[in-house]
């Protein structure tokens, strides 16, 4: 603590840290992170616990289980925050600790079942998965959309897992394909491949309702 | 470009991830193609439906997930490292430094231990200890040259009258001759070597004028040998190289 945050209470010096925190880009708040920043770690907590637990969400079906391990995946960073190196991105890094940690999971669930193969694996995620759990109840004008927000999760829910989770990195968090390459530990033409097999099956799935647009 | 090509590449030319050269190709065919470019309008308009499915639809986390979080950090019990974080612990390299270093120190030890007796007993670094040593074997084909670097009683062998078996008794530490590759053709050709005979001066690297043959080293585990006796039953070993047997080259196993 300053000097002159002596007489502020503790709260409004965390506040005022925070906001000027929030001018800086991941990986300068992860590098005082490393330096043993408390308040650094909360302000990356606090931009990236929804996404993580969005992504997770995707591929557990179990809230109380998803949040686990999105609370996991920030006790990995925080563990390992002096080994990061500010060379690479934040947001690959924490996401491909996310990744293994829901992978690790289905496979664990998988072994619980006394069963391990690619088909079980997708019968487990796939059958069960939550990819769009819906949280808010709908009016009544809004029971259309709602129908179509179920159609788009069974989509998603019936791809199978590798093209699931490339889809996911790149439709729902918005990753490069570069990026989606290294979390999931793939070359560029695989991951091209892979999200443009997962569309075309959600465009088959999804056909009565595309409104079609000009390229 | 066909459209099975064109297919491939729906989802690059809509997130922008084609080349210029696979830009071009692409757009002239979809501007032939009714049905490709029908195709990727629907694929668009299904990326924009997920994406509003998606947004509409996130997961909260608990309010309390930050002040649970701090709780199992300041509690300590949440950050014991998993046993591949304690093995990972070890591999930082600042901790490998030391390591790394002790164990260059070692290898130097033992290198320049290794130079020093091997000086000593062949009397220097031109010794025969250090050139009648092996070198190891390719995996290149092997090309036996006929070519000798020295002249020797061998060199002039004739295959019609072979040596006796006890003048082939081979000694394959003094046998070998180091393979050079042939450039171009990856091929090894082999130098033949006058193998000394018994009673030559093995370790001064000065073959016996009395040698009875020559050798050629292909690899570690076996050479060509010419001459010998074939399908002599005294000397299993040697197989003849080819089903005529008559000229006298002979594999030594």
């Amino acid at each position: 603590m300053n000097p002159e945050d002596d007489d502020v209470p503790l709260e409004l010096v965390r506040l005022k840290r925070l906001d000027t925190l929030a001018e800086l880009s991941d990986e300068d708040v992860m590098e005082r992170c490393a330096t043993g920043s408390e308040i650094a770690f909360r302000a990356l907590v606090k931009r990236y616990r929804g996404r993580i637990m969005n992504l997770v969400s995707r591929f557990i079906n179990d809230r109380d289980r998803a949040e686990e391990i999105s609370q996991e995946v920030f006790l990995r960073v925080f563990r390992n925050r002096e080994r990061y190196r500010k060379s690479g991105k934040f947001s690959t890094w924490i996401f491909t600790i996310a990744v293994n940690l829901t992978k690790n999971e289905i496979r664990s669930r998988v072994r619980h079942k006394g069963t391990f193969s690619l088909d079980a694996l997708e019968e487990e995620t796939g059958g069960q998965g939550l990819p769009f759990p819906d949280t808010n109840p709908l009016p009544d004008e809004d029971l259309g959309r709602g129908e179509i927000r179920e159609k788009v999760a069974d989509a998603l829910r019936k791809l199978p897992p590798r093209y699931r989770e490339a889809v996911v990195l790149r439709d729902v968090e918005g990753m490069s394909y570069e990026e989606v390459g290294q979390i999931l530990g793939i070359p560029g033409g695989t991951v091209r491949s892979r999200i443009n097999r997962a569309r075309l099956m959600l465009k088959e799935r999804l056909k009565p309702f595309l409104t079609l647009e000009d390229v | 470009m066909n459209c099975r090509s064109a297919e491939s590449l729906f989802s690059a030319f809509l997130d922008d991830e084609l080349t210029q050269a696979e830009r071009r190709y692409f757009e002239s065919h979809l501007l032939g193609c009714r049905r490709c470019s029908q195709s990727v309008r629907e694929l668009k308009s299904a990326m924009a439906l997920v994406t509003d499915a998606v947004t509409a639809s996130s997961v909260e986390t608990s309010p309390h997930f930050e002040d649970d979080l701090m709780d199992r950090i300041r509690s300590g019990e949440a950050m014991r490292p998993t046993v591949i974080e304690w093995i990972q612990s070890f591999l930082v390299p600042d901790r490998l430094r030391p390591v790394f270093l002790a164990g260059a120190s070692a290898c130097a030890v033992v290198a320049a231990v290794l130079v020093f007796q091997g000086g000593y007993l062949t009397g220097g670094a031109n010794g025969p200890a250090m050139a009648s040593k092996p070198t190891p074997s390719t995996d290149a084909p092997v090309v036996a040259s006929t070519t000798t670097s020295e002249p020797a009683p061998a060199a002039t062998h004739d295959a019609s009258a072979p040596t006796t078996l006890a003048d082939a008794t081979p000694r394959p530490a003094a046998r070998k001759a180091a393979p050079t590759t042939n450039e171009g053709n990856g091929i090894v050709e082999i130098a033949d070597r006058v193998v000394p005979a018994a009673g030559g001066d093995e370790t001064s690297g000065v073959p016996n004028p009395e040698s009875q043959f020559v050798d050629e080293y292909v690899n570690d585990n076996f050479f060509l040998q010419r001459g010998g006796v074939a399908n002599d039953p005294q000397q299993p070993s040697l197989v003849p190289v080819s089903d005529k047997g008559s000229d006298g080259v002979y594999i030594e196993f």
